[in-house]
């Protein structure tokens, strides 16, 4: 089935750059210039996803998505030349599912497109998987019986020892493991001085199972201290 | 030479000079000084001309006596040598009557020691008193009484025993002089009152040859003198006086030589080889006296204004910061005290080591030595004070006169007098009421009344005097706090104006329109930062829109699978400078705020040895791509620091980007966390692929790379933010650069205790 998505920004080659990435994923794009016009959109016709920009002349994307909120669950991108903390704290609370920034990779931007769409269709078909060997994390899944790692549905291909470090991390969602601990548990010897072994294998998981390694959404550095699994 | 030496050395010469001086006085006459040198010879000197003269002296005196007590030049005790008119008449007294006489009242003379003894008292009603009218010893005696009822009236007790010691002295002075074996030779020739030819000498040589010898001395029968003794001594010139005796038949009367070549050991011999020796003395210490005085002199002048070496010598001491006028009372009242204790404690040893003739000079010459020294230390003040600024600068002299000139103070020191007289006036005139009226009390009730009035009137005064002094006091306090609150940073702090009076109003009301004025500069300053900041925070977000088109739209060109190879470089070149146009607006972004906001500060105990690898970890990849080997090495198990984890991990991240990006490829990158007093220490080391001709304090200021050419990536801000985040944390970042060898160091102080997670803000200063 084709998926529709919504685009919305004030500037049209925005709009129209975007289109011609996801349509080439496979989307059904449609394109509005403001906030009311996509309000409008929505209410005529069903969307899978919206895409919109924060800055628009009208109604901006903030007033937009806390609009849409009001009658719809749909995934919300949330677009923005802003990139500061705040910024994207504030979009993520009004009821936005994620937050780019602008100028954008395009890779990216269809990653997260792929990985909200994931999420949003196969809703609670995993939630009914009880089985003790499975552990969630948000959108990340590890089946500790046929030892697969899911990131958004999508399965992901690790190293045993990349494998062994996440799976502690997960089981412990929360708690910080100092690259010592991690070298312990995983190598069952004793760590002896500083080595980059255990940063470098986090940095191939995040790699892995990240869409953006620079901004991670599960695996997380305390810099200075060690790893942890943001507990969702 | 060091000024310390020239001191001692001066000291040393004063009182060498000071010793010459002592002694040269102690070789001294009362009369003539120490003029006696100039004559080279003895018998030149007034010490022989002194000893001539007393020797003449007692030669006149022994002559007086051989006539009293001789008879054909030996002693006869049948000589009449006393008359005497009592009322029996006159009567003549033997001396063998007046021993007799002595005897009967105790008194005998020793016929070898020629001393008087007196045994007990002998019978005192026999002590009667005659009238004696010549003495024969005496001869001039009785014209020298007043005339009168009791000229010449003494008892025969008096008269004896008078007689008994001229008779002493006539065996003294026959003894001394009578020797043959002496270098004072004389003969002299007289007739005694009775007539009698005498001769009175100890030479058995003619009298003619006497004038032969050394030095001689004849006295001619009119008087007159001649001689080669010079200078003359005193008792020859008034050789006349007492001389009545001599004959004048005689041509020649008196005659002394003395053999200069001191052939026989008496006083004159003495006397000469003690002048010589003295002379020898005299001629050393003058010379002596004469080097150390030129040498105190010499050394005096860099005593006084040093060695002549700048800014060592002419360095201010703690005293030449006193008042002029102050140093010089003080070393007044010093030298006061040193005097003192001078007396206290040397005056017995200069009593002890010197005649008392000398005492008073070395009194004196101590109280010199004071006064100099006192003299020299302020000469020296004096002149360093004129090489620092004027020999007047520090004065009371200079004080009072620049208050009085001194428009501004010397208006205030005015009207503080003016209040503080007017004060003392008003008490001294009311205490000085009070008394009167006490006194004149009983006189009337009115001053009673009016004394008690008196009293409480100037206690009244006293007491409003007081409360506005306290007053202003208070006020001046206040005023104090709240320029000090303003200078702490209480820009907007101001004082109620109502709370104060005069002088202080006046100051409240300026100190509140500067809290004011200061308030609003601050306040306007923080609006324009915050207007530079949004504007360069919404000018990025503007040029963020359209940049987001062009990476997209070339990103799609490259997908068109263009055939054309120019325009797949062109597309590369856009696709490039665009990436870095993106970098370029999120560094501006982050400078503008790191620079005009507040930091948010997570502090926390973080391990800069984990945080090391993590790096390691998080860089591998991009060190591998230019085949850099990373080389981690910590000889500490764990680096425990305070610190905020995302701004550190940004200082090392932007460390090791620097590394990966800009080391030569193909060598090694080491990083240490090392322990080094009480910090933790990670260095980054490594060598640079393009040359460092740039100093590091450059390659941290801002928009500064490495390569001065800016041909490669990144903006060159991120040293400097590292800096600036590194110095919030309370630690620092070193640049280093030997050649081409680049040394980055994070220096943070260690903190091995867990703590809570501690959030503070601060600002970056970027430099």
């Amino acid at each position: 089935m084709q998926q529709t998505i919504l685009v919305c920004d004030d500037e049209k080659e925005i709009v129209e750059a975007i289109s011609i990435y996801l349509e080439g994923e496979g989307y059904k794009i449609i394109k509005a210039y403001d906030g009311l016009e996509a309000l409008d959109i929505l209410n005529k016709q069903k969307v899978d996803l919206v895409i919109i920009d924060v800055m628009m002349p009208g109604l901006d994307g903030i007033h937009t998505t806390l609009k849409i909120r009001e009658k719809l669950d749909v995934p919300v991108i949330i677009l923005s030349a802003k990139s500061e903390d705040t910024d994207k704290i504030l979009g993520l609370n009004i009821g936005a599912d994620d937050y780019i920034s602008k100028p954008f990779n395009p890779l990216e931007l269809v990653a997260r497109v792929k990985s909200q769409l994931r999420r949003y269709m196969q809703l609670g078909n995993i939630g009914g998987n009880s089985s003790q060997a499975v552990f969630k994390c948000g959108g990340l899944t590890i089946n500790d019986d046929n030892k697969e790692v899911f990131v958004d549905g999508e399965p992901i291909k690790l190293t045993p020892i990349e494998y062994n470090i996440l799976l502690l991390l997960v089981r412990n969602a929360g708690k910080v493991f100092s690259i010592d601990e991690i070298y312990e548990q995983i190598w069952n010897e004793e760590a002896i001085g500083a080595d980059n072994t255990v940063a470098v294998h986090i940095r191939h998981i995040r790699e892995k199972i990240e869409i953006n390694p620079r901004e991670p959404r599960y695996l997380k550095v305390v810099w200075g201290v060690g790893y942890k699994i943001e507990k969702q | 030479m060091k000024r310390s030496i020239v001191i001692i050395l001066h000291i040393l010469t004063v009182l060498l000079f000071t010793a010459g001086l002592g002694i040269l006085h102690g070789y001294s006459t009362d009369e003539y000084g120490i003029t006696w040198i100039n004559n080279t010879k003895f018998e030149d000197s007034t010490q022989f001309s002194g000893m001539v003269a007393d020797d003449i002296h007692n030669l006149k005196r022994l002559a007086v006596l051989k006539g009293a007590f001789e008879d054909g030049n030996a002693f006869s005790d049948e000589n009449t040598i006393v008359s005497a008119s009592t009322s029996n008449g006159s009567m003549g007294y033997t001396t063998a009557d007046i021993i007799a006489l002595a005897g009967r009242f105790g008194y005998s003379l020793d016929p070898v020691t020629h001393s008087i003894s007196a045994s007990r008292a002998g019978n005192d009603a026999s002590n009667y008193e005659i009238r004696v009218t010549f003495k024969e010893y005496d001869p001039h005696y009785f014209e020298n009484i007043e005339p009168g009822p009791s000229q010449g009236v003494m008892t025969v007790k008096d008269l004896s025993l008078e007689v008994l010691r001229s008779l002493a002295e006539y065996y003294i002075l026959m003894d001394q002089y009578g020797q043959e074996l002496s270098n004072f030779q004389y003969y002299i020739s007289f007739e005694d009152t009775s007539g009698e030819e005498l001769v009175l000498s100890n030479t058995s040589r003619p009298p003619s040859e006497l004038q032969r010898l050394g030095r001689h001395i004849t006295v001619h029968n009119d008087y007159s003198i001649d001689t080669d003794i010079v200078p003359q001594p005193d008792g020859i010139t008034s050789l006349d006086n007492g001389l009545e005796f001599l004959d004048t038949d005689e041509e020649d009367l008196m005659y002394i030589g003395i053999d200069t070549a001191y052939i026989y050991q008496d006083r004159y011999k003495a006397a000469s080889d003690r002048f010589a020796g003295s002379i020898g003395d005299v001629r050393r210490w003058l010379m002596i006296l004469a080097v150390s005085g030129v040498l105190s002199v010499i050394t005096l002048i860099p005593v006084v204004r040093g060695t002549g070496r700048p800014g060592l010598d002419d360095a201010e001491l703690p005293m030449d910061r006193i008042p002029l006028e102050a140093l010089v009372l003080l070393l007044a009242f010093l030298s006061i005290i040193l005097y003192y204790l001078f007396k206290l404690t040397l005056y017995r040893s200069v009593e002890m080591l010197t005649s008392r003739r000398d005492w008073p000079f070395w009194r004196l010459l101590a109280r010199c030595l004071i006064v100099y020294t006192m003299c020299v230390v302020i000469l020296a003040s004096v002149w360093r004070r004129s090489s620092n600024g004027g020999i007047f600068h520090n004065s009371l002299l200079n004080g009072i006169t620049k208050a009085l000139t001194d428009e501004e103070k010397g208006t205030a020191a005015w009207n503080a007098f003016k209040g503080f007289a007017a004060c003392i006036l008003l008490n001294l005139a009311g205490c000085f009421g009070i008394l009167w009226f006490w006194m004149h009390r009983l006189e009337a009730v009115n001053y009673y009344i009016a004394f008690w009035l008196l009293i409480i009137l100037l206690a009244a005064a006293d007491i409003y005097i007081y409360v506005i002094l306290y007053r202003k006091t208070g006020q001046r306090a206040s005023l104090r706090r709240a320029v000090k609150m303003i200078s702490e940073g209480e820009t907007g702090y101001t004082v109620p104006e109502s709370d104060y009076t005069g002088n202080e109003l006046e100051l409240a009301k300026s100190l509140n329109s500067i809290s004011d004025g200061l308030n609003r500069a601050i306040n306007e300053q923080v609006k324009a930062e915050r207007l530079k900041a949004d504007l360069i925070t919404n000018v990025s977000h503007d040029i963020r829109t359209p940049l987001t088109s062009i990476i997209n739209y070339v990103d799609l060109i490259r997908r068109e699978h263009i055939e054309n190879e120019k325009i797949r470089e062109y597309v590369d070149v856009l696709d490039k400078k665009s990436a870095r146009l993106k970098n370029l607006t999120e560094d501006l972004l982050e400078a503008s705020k790191a620079s005009s906001g507040n930091v948010r500060l997570e502090m926390a105990r973080l391990d800069m040895i984990a945080l090391a690898s993590q790096a390691g970890g998080e860089f591998e990849d991009k060190f591998a791509a230019r085949r850099l080997e990373l080389e981690l090495n910590t000889p500490e198990t764990h680096a425990y620091v305070l610190a905020d984890g995302r701004h550190l991990w940004r200082v090392f991240e932007n460390l090791y980007n620097n590394a990966a990006k800009y080391a030569l490829e193909g060598t090694r990158v080491y990083a240490d966390v090392y322990s080094k007093d009480d910090n933790y220490v990670f260095t980054i080391k490594n060598v640079s692929a393009a040359k460092l001709n740039i100093s590091p304090d450059e390659l941290t200021e801002r928009f500064v790379r490495g390569d001065t050419s800016r041909s490669t990536e990144g903006s060159g801000l991120g040293l400097s933010i590292a800096k600036s985040l590194t110095k919030l944390m309370g630690g620092e970042l070193l640049i280093e650069i030997d050649g081409d060898l680049y040394k980055a160091s994070v220096i943070l102080p260690k903190h091995e205790e867990p703590v809570e997670t501690k959030v503070t803000t601060g600002t970056l200063e970027i430099e």
